[in-house]
């Protein structure tokens, strides 16, 4: 009682002086216009170049930059600005340096083309850099044949918005990445359109962060790659066709949700790749036509629900070393292999209600599910999990034979494996 | 030669067992590009057939066929004709036919649903061009058991018994050295292993241009690596047509040294 009579005046006074506060530190809040004013740069204004316009601005203002090309490298926004670009105007670094960094909170950059930032093996140079900056907001710009388009590091609570972005195809070496996150914290990626980078979305050390609505696609290795990410959500983003799909990696309460894998297909190539991962929920994505639709390493408690798995060659490759992991309400249809596991004496991974293509049983009680489990781990993928020279014999009728043989007498296949509860995959044409 | 070829040709046309055959391939792979989702799909499930079925019948109607010429060979030798001419041209008559029979089969589906291969013309010479060899191969191997086993029953079982080695029992052999020797490099091995064996090869050969090839991992890209390159195509080639040309040569010889 007497801790809250305490309290409640001071959470008050904080209430009351946050805007003053505010405004007086960062200029963020609006009121203070007195402060911030627009200033117009192009060929035809007073302001010729984004440098000149950069050096004599205030925190607070608003450059408001005519179209036309403005050739530079190593700008840096040190103050909070907002940097609004007035029909595409294009910043071009001609094969040279950094283009743009920013160093301060709060500052806002839309409008704009960044072009042609060179290679660099040194330095990860890119178009739009921010470091030790809270809060950048970088939306609806276009990123052209840069090294590194968008790169973050040690900063907070950006967001990346609807940006347009092309990287420079070619090889991997040569090649940065799309938008790429390091030592960040509550990040938010969504809208962008990424093609031809080394990897599409670069995630480390980048907890808490939202990646969504995005998509990436033939980027040279990963569209999105993610490693020691707490506690991040990716949902609704499109993958298609990259060197070797999505990468997860030692992270764990992830949350993926919603997302579609499309034609990661070669032979390296993964719809997603998850290693390392925990406590994580993995549901209602699509997989489609991938060489390997999930391929799972070290995996624990982790809850595959409602994915569907469309003519992959193997749906899901499970190593032994994933364990307590959930496998419910997934639907697979048309995979090569559904499942492949590489040890026949222990498992402790759950598949329970998932519908199976190839299920052939019988449902007496009309409960909608049937009535003896389905066995997803064919002989033939335990052997080539075992013996990847088999796959020399792959379509081979002795294979099928064995195949036939492993259905009655199963043997190689931990028995455990299996869903005692299939669900009844819908009638063809429904 | 080219007369009892041309004579056996047309004799052959108007058999049941080829119009049969005919019918059933058409039938088989009209359902096949019917219904697959792709082109890919259904030159996987075709070459299904096509390396179970092809093997099958050329060495069971091979044989038969061989042993049901017995009057007409006794009457022919009579007349001014070489055993060896008159043997030959039967032997093409039936590739021919049983080719001829395999190809329309095969082809019609494929013009009838615009099915190019996907564009891909290298499957479909590898493909068609396979499956015709394939029936060349065991029907001249068929020739070969018909000419050295005197007794029909016998004759027929060696017939079995090679199509059985040759589909089943060959792949059963190299997935037990496979697992035998998994601590050695084995890209190698087995990729001589398919080249010696004819099913295999045309397997092989078809499954690295479809979609599947990927699915082969690190073996199907030193595969790739060798099927790919020029001296690859013409080794395979080399490899199927000598598993034409020794039966044959085999046949001929014991066929000059038979005493009827």
């Amino acid at each position: 009682m007497n801790c809250e009579n305490r309290k409640r005046p001071f959470g008050l006074c904080v209430f009351i002086a946050l805007p003053f506060l505010l405004t007086i530190n960062t200029g963020w809040g609006k009121p203070p216009l007195k402060h911030s004013s627009v200033l117009e740069v192009g060929s035809a204004q007073a302001l010729k170049t984004l440098r000149e316009a950069l050096a004599v601005a205030d925190s607070g203002d608003v450059l408001r930059v005519h179209p036309g090309t403005y050739p530079e490298t190593g700008l840096v926004v040190s103050k909070p600005l907002t940097l609004r670009g007035i029909g595409k105007p294009v910043l071009d670094a001609h094969g040279l340096g950094a283009l743009l960094v920013i160093t301060a909170n709060d500052v806002h950059v839309t409008g704009f083309v960044f072009k042609n930032v060179g290679i660099s093996y040194v330095r990860d140079q890119a178009a739009l850099g921010f470091v030790n900056a809270r809060d950048v907001r970088i939306d609806s710009n276009r990123f052209d044949h840069n090294f590194f388009s968008i790169y973050g590091a040690r900063s907070s609570g950006a967001f990346i918005e609807n940006n347009d972005i092309t990287g420079l195809y070619g090889h991997e070496v040569a090649n940065g990445n799309g938008i790429h996150l390091w030592q960040c914290d509550s990040m938010t990626v969504r809208g962008n359109h990424v093609r031809g980078h080394r990897d599409g979305i670069y995630l480390e050390f980048t907890g808490n962060s939202d990646v969504t609505n995005n998509l990436a696609e033939g980027n040279i290795r990963y569209g999105l790659h993610f490693m020691f990410s707490n506690g991040s959500r990716y949902a609704a983003n499109v993958f298609r066709n990259n060197g070797s799909g999505v990468a997860v990696m030692y992270s764990n309460k992830i949350r993926m949700e919603d997302n579609r894998f499309e034609r990661n297909w070669g032979s390296a190539a993964y719809g997603l790749l998850c290693k390392g991962i925990e406590d994580s929920e993995v549901r209602r994505n699509v997989f489609e036509e991938n060489t390997v639709g999930i391929f799972q390493e070290g995996l624990s408690r982790v809850h595959f629900e409602g994915n569907a798995f469309i003519r992959n060659g193997w749906a899901i490759r499970i190593l032994a070393d994933c364990d307590d992991n959930l496998y419910e309400g997934n639907r697979f249809a048309g995979n090569t292999f559904d499942v492949s596991y590489n040890s026949s004496m222990h498992n402790s991974n759950v598949f329970r209600g998932n519908s199976w293509d190839k299920y052939r049983g019988y449902d007496l009680n009309h409960d909608g599910r049937g009535d003896i489990p389905y066995r997803p781990v064919e002989l033939q993928s335990s052997l080539m999990d075992h013996y990847p020279e088999a796959l020399a014999l792959m379509r081979s009728h002795f294979l099928t034979l064995l195949n036939l043989l492993e259905k009655q007498f199963p043997v190689l296949a931990p028995k455990s494996l299996e869903d005692d509860s299939p669900l009844f995959p819908p009638k063809a044409g429904s | 030669m080219g007369q009892i070829f041309r004579y056996c040709f047309w004799d052959l046309l108007r058999s049941r067992f080829i119009l049969a055959y005919f019918g059933f391939f058409l039938a088989g792979s009209m359902g096949i590009f019917r219904f697959s989702p792709s082109a890919s799909a259904a030159f996987g499930a075709l070459l299904s057939a096509v390396i179970l079925l092809a093997p099958l019948c050329c060495q069971i109607y091979g044989t038969l066929y061989f042993y049901q010429s017995r009057g007409f060979h006794e009457l022919m030798f009579a007349q001014p004709i070489g055993r060896i001419p008159l043997c030959l041209g039967q032997f093409l008559a039936l590739s021919a036919a049983l080719g001829l029979a395999f190809l329309m089969a095969v082809g019609i589906p494929m013009a009838a649903y615009g099915f190019s291969a996907g564009g891909d013309v290298r499957l479909l010479m590898v493909f068609v061009g396979g499956g015709l060899l394939l029936h060349f191969i065991f029907l001249a191997l068929a020739f070969l058991v018909a000419v050295s086993v005197e007794d029909r029953l016998r004759g027929f079982s060696t017939s079995l018994v090679i199509w059985l080695t040759l589909v089943f029992g060959y792949d059963a052999l190299v997935m037990a050295l496979v697992m035998k020797f998994s601590d050695y490099p084995l890209e190698t091995p087995v990729l001589a292993a398919m080249l010696l064996n004819p099913v295999d090869l045309e397997r092989v050969l078809v499954l690295m241009h479809l979609d599947s090839a990927a699915l082969l991992g690190y073996t199907g890209a030193s595969f790739q690596k060798f099927f790919g390159t020029v001296l690859g195509t013409w080794v395979s080639l080399g490899a199927l047509l000598m598993w034409i040309i020794a039966p044959l040569l085999l046949f001929l010889r014991k066929l000059t040294r038979k005493d009827w």
